[in-house]
């Protein structure tokens, strides 16, 4: 048959002429086939190839919305040279990105943990190594399996801030993402005659089905092509039902969880690791005063603007300049995200006292002595913007220290971790 | 087609090229031996422990629950697991205990109520199928196909 015999040597549609890649290799002695590695070992209903389709679609949406979200979030916090000034709106943009990214990474590790499982029993197939090609297709799903695992439980530890690591986590976040979305195109172009095969049998056998029947698991009739060989009505109920499973489970775990974000939602939220009303004036904080040891500020405290000249500015100077007020939301990298009435002085004034050419874009440093986000820079589109400010105000009271008192950059549309806190310097570059 | 899957796959080796490249030249910031021992441990977790342990689990339930109950079953009880392995952070009291607005909640409690609820629900569901399927109950052919779960 000629589905079966895809089935057993998918690497075979690559390249019909036989090739040192393609070549059988010698199997290994028949003595070696123990364990996990006998014949009809390891078996399930649900080790089945329609429900791997099926999951495998899914978990591919997941991710390539998990990459591309994690992409805009990377290049907001790195912007390379080629992209240009970032625009500053819509105000909830990076909010609305980042919550899906995250969001979507926890959807991920149901639909991963299922593909995988649909699928289990190849990591014990006989012979292990058929050919060349064969190899390489194995060592690409390792390189898959492995680079997915790590963004889905890298990405749980982290939202916690949690490191148990010794590296960079966006870096290496990043990195494994680019393996991960490779090694996920690079499978899908080798199991594309496979993916359309089950596709179309599936289709094939549902419009076989009488329309009373409509209900049922769609394909399972189809039995020549399946992993698992009595495909009796019980099984089919497996697969529904573990599908069905499945779907509860990412309901599940979003319901407890996308309220650090999503506000309606957010008295559901009993697994977040955040809650968007609690923290110093009813707002989360990502590092305190402590963490960045700095102590509350004195009379003697100035803001620095440097541009054409430099300005030195007081507290009570600041505050005598026009104030305005700007409902912005806080937007953490690790997924949360909540609005506040943030007081203070725009940006775009400030650059103009300090004769600042239009279209210049500014570099604020914190009093933060150490710390991989004591300075950020803020492109022209939003040191132009008028919500873009150095609030001195949150929620009608002074700012907590926690908060970044005396002085902390808003803008809208940006990572929380670039909103710099306890400013003492603007310079115009 | 043949173009577009040869330009898929090769635009996929493309990326994970790029990704290795970057994980090997990041220096200090990717201190690449580290990433390499937390995928490696990832793949072993899972095929090493996590999937025996699910298969182990799966063979104890086809013995332990009637046939037409095991969807419901197991169902709930990936649905739980899956809650478990997502809320493990959370649970485990890891993070920077200097911030109170970092995980602020009782999360073993919250922990042990989401469970609590889907075997609720998950018990609510085998008792309706179970009586549809009784002699005199509403589906007296005992056929589990159509039951729906729900």
């Amino acid at each position: 048959m000629m589905l079966a015999s895809a089935d057993a040597f998918p690497v075979s549609t690559v390249a019909r002429v036989p090739s040192p890649l393609t070549r059988p290799l010698p199997p290994p002695p028949a003595a070696l086939r123990r364990g996990p590695l006998r014949e009809g070992a390891f078996r399930s209903p649900l080790h089945d190839r329609e429900l791997t389709v099926r999951i495998g679609r899914w978990l591919g949406i997941a991710f390539a919305t998990c990459f591309v979200t994690g992409l805009i979030s990377h290049y907001l916090q790195s912007p390379p040279s080629w992209l240009g000034s970032v625009p500053s709106r819509p105000i909830w943009g990076y909010r609305v990105s980042q919550g899906i990214h995250v969001a979507t990474g926890i959807a991920c590790a149901p639909l991963l943990l299922a593909k995988l499982w649909t699928v289990a029993p190849k990591l014990w197939a006989w012979p292990p190594v058929r050919s060349v090609l064969h190899a390489l297709e194995r060592l690409s799903v390792l390189a898959l399996v492995a680079a997915a695992i790590f963004e889905v439980v890298s990405g749980l530890i982290n939202i916690v801030q949690w490191y148990p690591w010794s590296f960079f986590f966006p870096r290496v976040h990043y990195y494994v993402a680019w393996v991960a979305i490779g090694s996920i195109a690079l499978h899908v172009a080798v199991k594309a005659p496979v993916i359309a095969e089950t596709l179309r049998a599936r289709r094939s056998s549902v419009d076989g089905q009488s329309a009373s029947s409509g209900r049922s698991f769609p394909g399972a009739q189809a039995t020549s092509h399946r992993q698992s060989t009595p495909d009796g009505q019980a099984d089919r109920v497996d697969r529904r039902g573990f599908l069905l499973a499945v779907g509860a489970a990412v309901a599940t775990i979003t319901v407890v969880t996308v309220g650090q974000t999503l506000r309606p939602l957010a008295a559901l939220a009993v697994l977040a690791p955040r809650k968007p009303d609690v923290g110093p004036q009813g707002l989360p904080i990502n590092r305190t005063a402590v963490g960045a040891n700095i102590r509350p500020v004195g009379p003697d405290y100035r803001l620095v603007v440097v541009g054409a000249w430099t300005l030195s500015l007081s507290l009570t100077e600041l505050r005598r300049l026009p104030q305005y007020e700007a409902e912005l939301p806080i937007t953490c990298v690790e997924g949360w995200s909540a609005n506040a009435r943030w007081r203070g002085v725009r940006l775009r004034d400030l650059l103009d006292r300090a004769g600042a050419p239009t279209g210049a874009s500014a570099r604020l440093t914190s009093l933060e002595k150490n710390g991989l986000y004591r300075q950020s820079v803020v492109d022209p589109a939003h040191a132009a913007d008028e919500l873009t400010l150095l609030a001195l105000e949150l929620n009608g009271q002074p700012l907590d220290l926690d908060h970044g008192s005396p002085v902390r950059l808003i803008a809208p549309n940006r990572p929380g971790v670039l909103q710099t806190k306890w400013v003492s310097r603007v310079e115009v570059l | 087609v043949k173009a577009v899957r040869y330009g898929l796959g090769a635009l996929g080796v493309a990326a994970i090229a790029f990704g290795l490249r970057g994980l090997i030249t990041g220096g200090v910031a990717t201190n690449w031996p580290q990433p390499a021992i937390w995928l490696v441990l990832g793949v072993l977790a899972h095929d090493l422990i996590l999937v025996p342990t699910v298969a182990a689990a799966g063979w104890v339930l086809a013995r332990v629950v009637p046939a037409a109950l095991r969807a419901v079953v197991r169902g709930g009880l990936l649905i739980m697991a899956i809650v478990t392995l997502v809320a493990f952070p959370v649970l485990s009291g890891k993070g920077d205990p200097r911030n109170p607005s970092l995980t602020p909640a009782d999360y073993p409690r919250n922990w042990l109520l989401v469970l609590g609820s889907i075997a609720v629900v998950t018990a609510a569901l085998a008792s309706a199928r179970w009586l549809a399927m009784r002699p005199g109950g509403g589906r007296r052919t005992g056929n589990p196909g159509r039951s729906s779960p729900r």
